[in-house]
């Protein structure tokens, strides 16, 4: 990692709460820092063979995913906009991991920013499948949000700042 | 003030992982708390027992040399950039993250051990083991 000043911030969008609250983070973290905040949903292809038949119903699907997709980012787009100063959104299909790394590159990220969930079938037990994988294979520094349960008692829009506590073993200077 | 926690070690990443945190928060206006664990002795008996409260001075120290030398390499760079340094004692992820809640870190920033082979990077166990443990924001350098 160079540590000069790089000019954008990317975040993977994939209409999970997570990664709402992340990209608010994120968006947050991006404005005091100058840099722009990109959005970006990965969707999966479609991966069923292109037979004559039903060709017309995947092209379909295909539409209305990205569409979905699309629906998703505005939303997004929207819930970030009151603390972006600056915010660009995209969807790209393909595998999660690869994709946002490729659009780290693209858009010359100081990181990627993602939910440590994801929203398989086990989301809300199991670390996403997409934060381990890019942090294992994200040459870019990589930020993973975690969605605070309320039984932990902090809220996730923590407004306060707590009064500083003593350390037993600071040593400041 | 807002602060950014540095869970490092002597470690080439772990500068990389310091310097980004002082990059940002000399950029938004954050302090910068450089802090390093050390484990105490869990299973030891007798005589080693014996020794665990001198090797843990040694250990303090040793700490404190590191983390006084890597705040003044970030001074050089960001000499505006409030830094401050704690060593700290026990399970290194556990003891990570209590200090995170303790100071209400906005974010923790860890450097990770990374292996050239074929460009791919391994994430070390401490930063493995931080980004599960640890529920603010997790930011892994390498």
């Amino acid at each position: 990692m160079k540590p000069e000043k790089r000019k954008s911030i990317v975040v993977g969008i994939d209409g999970s709460s997570e990664s709402f609250e992340a990209a608010r983070y994120a968006a947050d973290l991006a404005r005091r820092t100058q840099q722009f905040l990109e959005l970006v949903f990965v969707r999966q292809p479609i991966l069923l063979p292109p037979v004559a038949s039903y060709a017309e119903t995947l092209a379909r699907l295909d539409r209305s995913d990205e569409a979905a997709a699309n629906e998703v980012l505005k939303r997004a787009v929207e819930y970030v906009a009151p603390l972006a100063a600056g915010v660009g959104s995209s969807v790209v299909v393909g595998s999660p991991v690869d994709e946002l790394i490729r659009c780290g590159n693209t858009y010359d990220a100081s990181m990627l920013v993602v939910g440590s969930r994801g929203r398989g079938a086990l989301g809300r037990l199991a670390f996403g499948s997409v934060a381990d994988g890019l942090l294992h294979g994200s040459p870019l520094p990589v930020l993973v949000f975690h969605l605070r349960d309320e039984a932990s008692g902090h809220g996730v829009k923590k407004v306060t700042s707590s009064p500083s506590h003593h350390l037993e073993h600071v040593v400041e200077k | 003030m807002r602060k950014i926690l540095v869970a490092v070690d002597s470690s080439e990443p772990a500068l990389h992982a310091a310097t980004m945190a002082a990059d940002i928060a000399a950029q938004s206006g954050s302090a910068v708390l450089l802090a390093h664990s050390t484990q105490p002795l869990l299973m030891a008996s007798g005589w080693i027992a014996a020794q665990a409260p001198e090797l843990e001075v040694a250990e303090r120290n040793e700490s404190e040399t590191m983390l006084d030398h890597m705040r003044s390499v970030l001074k050089l760079k960001y000499p505006k950039v409030v830094i401050e340094t704690a060593a700290i004692r026990g399970q290194p992820a556990d003891a990570m993250t209590a200090l995170a809640d303790s100071e209400d870190a906005e974010l923790v920033v860890v450097g990770s051990r990374s292996h050239g082979k074929l460009g791919r990077t391994l994430l070390g166990s401490f930063a493995s083991k931080l980004v599960h443990t640890c529920k603010r924001p997790v930011l892994v350098v390498r």
